[in-house]
């Protein structure tokens, strides 16, 4: 290609592509589609930290009360407060005013993409009880008409929308002068069909480019988007190249497409059935293809088997035997008090340990599907190019299926830990029980509110970082693919 | 001459192979489903009946779980289904949400937009009649075949007519045929009772086939409209993507904006912060000594009821009133915002369809909360009948009262019957207007068009 012709050529083409009325209606389009999807993505976000701070305030709550309730029944009265709400009590702490939270914050760049968010949650209330089976109860409740719908988030708008505004822009490109016979005046010249095609679509991807990278930044501009914290600049300049090439990647399709010389219908055709194809149908067959590579295990048989377990444990004298296994398990030297295994604290500690035993298969089972899909569908996005970017920007705004596994996991480390923090305490007090005051309600003398763990919140820069990476190398790698394949077709004209 | 059209035949035989592919993995779900719950619940009645001798408010504890069943066109069309719990934790004192929504243990391509029946109709359908209808005038006003047709005197009002009614048949046969198939195959092996499937049934596939015939409109509008097929498959493209993926998700972000959807973590806070100070020892301390004030007794004792027992129907009757007030004013905003979404169906015909197309399969969102509350009536008769129990059995010196299978047995197995077809007819009125509309308005616009048909 002779740089000398390539160049006048493509500063005409970028002349011409932007005297077009219909560039600048399409372009504007997109502006309004970016701005919206950035202030829906704003409001989303906004929503999920009012969520977080509503746990925060309903935690810290919990804990005044706690406190309160605990002064109040310091002090001699004649009332009667039960073992399970007496803040003194470690159980009746646990059970009764405990209101622990597993959060799992926004990223950074969560406008990016609404993901999971909204089918998982982000904010999980720890319970003790075995009324659920699995942890993941919790949601909200909102309308279903829009979820099947879908959000109109940045991410639909630059994977669905884009390919579309640069096939409007680029898709009909010397097919439209093939069809008008303007085709022939030109292969008439003494230049190569490739600078020529060279020019129209290096325009238009020029063009596109510029206005998808900066119309984004706009929008996250006027969604009130400004800091980034260290270690996201990067994940963010990767996000960019692999915007640039998403953008490159459909100029070079239609290219492709206009390298058949079918004229603009064919093509119009072929792009946006193409773009059907890798929009809509492939994900939907990958979907399958994650269900049977990771089949979901059933919900319903874990709900059996918790009531086989419960039904277990009330049959007979099941309850007693269990108890005095799991006491001399956990207090070896305490086969002297009988006692202890009549205290309701201690039975339904032993029953709830009971319970956790039988349903951990099924617990672990549904985390190893939870995490077995996220990898899943991590390795299978990059077959399409629009899931690849979809993982791209859900990974980077932290509403992808990995963070949310990852998030179930630490909630049940989370219960565990609460769970260890408080087993020890409770035995402690049945074992040597310390009465704050003669006459007073409250019964014994916990007070470590305190020190109660809280849960470790995480926002790990890396798997978005990495991922971010290894998208834009992809998507660059079909985006040069189909550029070269078009330019090999572009070797004659065919007119 | 249709039918021998190779494109034609490509683009039936691609959409049957669609529908009848994803219906049919549906149906084997459907069928899985039925069978496991069927399953779990003979066990949970076997399991209810078969308790140990217990306090009854054990056994209020103690519980079931119960499920929701599906309509037999939720093959088609899950609606809400995934996206809300169909199965409910009965026990003492709470409320429970319906649990584990199918969407949680979707993977995350799983929404990508063909996951269903209902996916494909409102998608691929438009793009096939609009394949179908785009070349139907300006493939012949190209050719110069159009003007020969009118030189010779053909009326452009039955041409019009006689190709619309030409394509809406070869429509409604790949659409109507494999749906009424898939329909009886699910009608005939899963459960029926009160759905009254075959009306749903015929109806459903009606509305889908009126569906195809707005776009099949549309294509040939823009047929008469565009000088080449070119511009009439560029039009009907366009209108394909605003119609069917833009102005959808453009609903969901307006509505958020004009309606945004009641908080139902807040409606819980709320429900939690009534029930709280009712519940606390000083509260509890407080109706104690005021029943036995009403007894005019000082000694639980000396009382002809259960101190406990009557406490206990206090404390329900007073949950029950805040679930009442709050969730009852939650679900009815939610009922409300997804019934305003029907008016949403003046942007896309395919909105309108979404909210027709899921309460004629006894899928949309009342039916979910019907369940909810039937699970709840559930709930709230055996509470009330285990602390009647307590109540009216007073035990003194401190014995626990037992209760049997007697009283395990006064207790009906759960039974669930959907809202009859007439309450789906009325809650769809307002998008079946509008999905009617969009014919109307199209057939009243392409007549001018028509008129002026010019080769």
């Amino acid at each position: 290609m002779s740089q000398s012709r390539f160049l006048p050529l493509l500063r005409t083409e970028l002349r011409l592509i932007l005297r077009e009325r219909l560039t600048w209606a399409i372009l504007a389009a997109l502006q309004v589609a970016l701005c919206l999807g950035g202030h829906t993505g704003a409001q989303r976000v906004a929503g999920e930290r009012a969520a977080i701070a509503q746990a925060s305030d309903d935690a810290a709550r919990s804990l005044r009360d706690a406190k309160e309730a605990a002064a109040r029944y310091a002090v001699p009265r004649a009332m009667t407060v039960n073992y399970w709400q007496d803040p003194t009590h470690a159980f009746g702490y646990m059970h009764y005013f405990l209101a622990a939270y597993a959060v799992k914050p926004p990223t950074p760049l969560a406008v990016l993409s609404a993901g999971q968010s909204e089918i998982q949650p982000a904010v999980m209330k720890t319970s003790f009880g075995f009324s659920t089976v699995f942890e993941d109860t919790a949601y909200e409740l909102g309308s279903s008409a829009a979820l099947r719908l879908g959000p109109f988030d940045l991410a639909f708008v630059l994977i669905y929308l884009v390919p579309l505004a640069v096939i409007a822009i680029a898709g009909t490109r010397l097919a439209a002068e093939q069809d008008a016979g303007i085709l022939r005046l030109i292969a008439a010249q003494p230049v190569h069909p490739r600078i020529v095609a060279g020019a129209k679509f290096g325009a238009a991807a020029l063009i596109l480019v510029a206005a998808v990278i900066g119309g984004t930044a706009l929008a996250l501009a006027l969604a009130g988007w400004r800091d980034l914290p260290p270690g996201w600049a990067t994940t963010l300049a990767l996000l960019a190249a692999a915007l640039c090439a998403y953008v490159v990647l459909w100029v070079a399709a239609c290219a492709l497409a206009a390298s058949l010389w079918r004229g603009a219908v064919a093509s119009l055709t072929i792009l946006v059935l193409t773009w059907a194809c890798v929009t809509v149908v492939l994900p939907a067959l990958l979907g399958l293809a994650v269900d049977k590579l990771a089949p979901p295990p059933s919900r319903i048989a874990a709900i059996d088997a918790s009531r086989q377990v419960q039904d277990a444990f009330y049959r007979g004298d099941e309850a007693a035997k269990v108890t005095a296994a799991w006491l001399t398990a956990r207090l070896p030297g305490t086969t002297d008090r009988p006692d202890l295994r009549e205290t309701p604290q201690i039975n339904r500690l032993a029953r709830d340990a009971f319970y956790e035993t039988t349903l951990a298969p099924y617990r672990a089972g549904m985390q190893a599907r939870a995490e077995g899909a996220a990898a899943w569908s991590a390795r299978l996005a990059l077959l399409s190019p629009a899931t690849t970017l979809a993982l791209t920007l859900d990974t980077a705004a932290g509403t992808d299926a990995a963070r949310h596994a990852a998030f179930l996991a630490s909630a049940s480390e989370y219960r565990r830990s609460l769970r260890a923090f408080f087993e020890p305490r409770i035995l402690a007090q049945e074992l040597r029980p310390a009465a704050v005051c003669a006459g007073c309600p409250a019964r014994l003398d916990f007070d470590a509110y305190d020190a109660v763990p809280r849960f470790p919140t995480v926002i790990a820069a890396d798997a978005a970082r990495w991922q971010a990476a290894l998208s834009a190398l992809t998507l660059w790698g079909v985006a040069l693919a189909l550029a070269g394949l078009a330019f090999r077709r572009f070797a004659i004209w065919s007119v | 001459m249709l039918w021998r059209d190779a494109r034609v035949r490509w683009i039936g035989g691609m959409l049957v192979l669609l529908l009848m592919v994803t219906g049919l993995g549906a149906w084997q779900s459907a069928r899985d489903y039925g069978a496991e719950v069927a399953r779990v619940t003979a066990a949970e009645r076997a399991r209810w009946l078969g308790q140990d001798a217990k306090n009854p408010h054990s056994a209020d504890h103690y519980g079931l779980w119960v499920f929701r069943p599906s309509s037999p066109l939720a093959i088609f069309d899950p609606g809400t289904e995934p996206y809300t719990g169909r199965m409910v934790r009965i026990e003492a004192h709470l409320f429970n949400d319906a649990v584990y929504r199918a969407v949680q243990d979707a993977g995350p391509f799983d929404r990508a937009g063909l996951s269903d029946v209902s996916d494909v109709v409102g998608l691929v359908v438009p793009l096939v009649a609009l394949l179908l209808g785009f070349a139907a005038f300006a493939a012949d006003r190209e050719r110069g075949t159009l003007r020969l047709a009118l030189g010779n005197g053909a009326p452009p009002g039955p041409l019009f007519a006689a190709r619309f009614t030409a394509l809406t048949l070869v429509l409604a046969v790949l659409v109507c045929l494999p749906l009424l198939t898939l329909g009886g195959v699910a009608i005939a092996s899963l459960g029926t009772a009160g759905w009254q499937a075959w009306p749903r049934l015929l109806v459903w596939v009606a509305v889908q086939a009126l569906y195809g015939a707005v776009f099949l409109l549309i294509a040939m509008i823009a047929s008469l409209l565009a000088r080449t097929a070119r511009g009439a498959l560029t039009i009907s493209l366009a209108i394909w993507i605003a119609l069917c993926l833009v102005a959808p998700r453009l609903a969901t972000a307006g509505m958020e904006m004009v309606s945004p959807a009641p908080s139902y973590r807040e409606t819980r806070l709320r429900i939690d912060g009534d029930l709280r100070p009712h519940k606390s020892a000083e509260a509890s301390d407080a109706r104690a000594q005021a029943t036995l004030a009403r007894y005019g007794v000082s000694d639980q004792q000396e009382l002809p009821v259960d101190l406990r027992g009557l406490i206990m129907v206090e404390n329900d009757h007073h949950a029950f009133a805040v679930y009442d007030r709050e969730l009852g004013a939650f679900f009815a905003a939610l009922a409300a915002r997804d019934a305003a979404f029907g008016w949403a169906g003046l942007l896309s015909p395919r909105v309108a369809l979404q909210r027709v197309s899921e309460g004629l399969a006894g899928t949309d969102f009342v039916q979910h909360a019907h369940f909810v509350w039937s699970a709840e009536a559930y709930r709230r008769a055996i509470s009330e009948r285990m602390n009647a129990e307590i109540r009216d059995n007073p035990q003194r010196d401190g014995r626990a009262m037992l209760a049997g299978p007697e009283l395990w047995r006064e207790i009906p197995p759960f039974a669930f019957a959907p809202l009859p077809l007439s309450r789906s007819l009325a809650e769809i009125r307002v998008p079946a207007l509008l999905l009617g509309l969009w014919l109307a308005l199209l057939a009243a616009g392409s007549i001018p068009l028509i008129r002026r048909l010019a080769p």
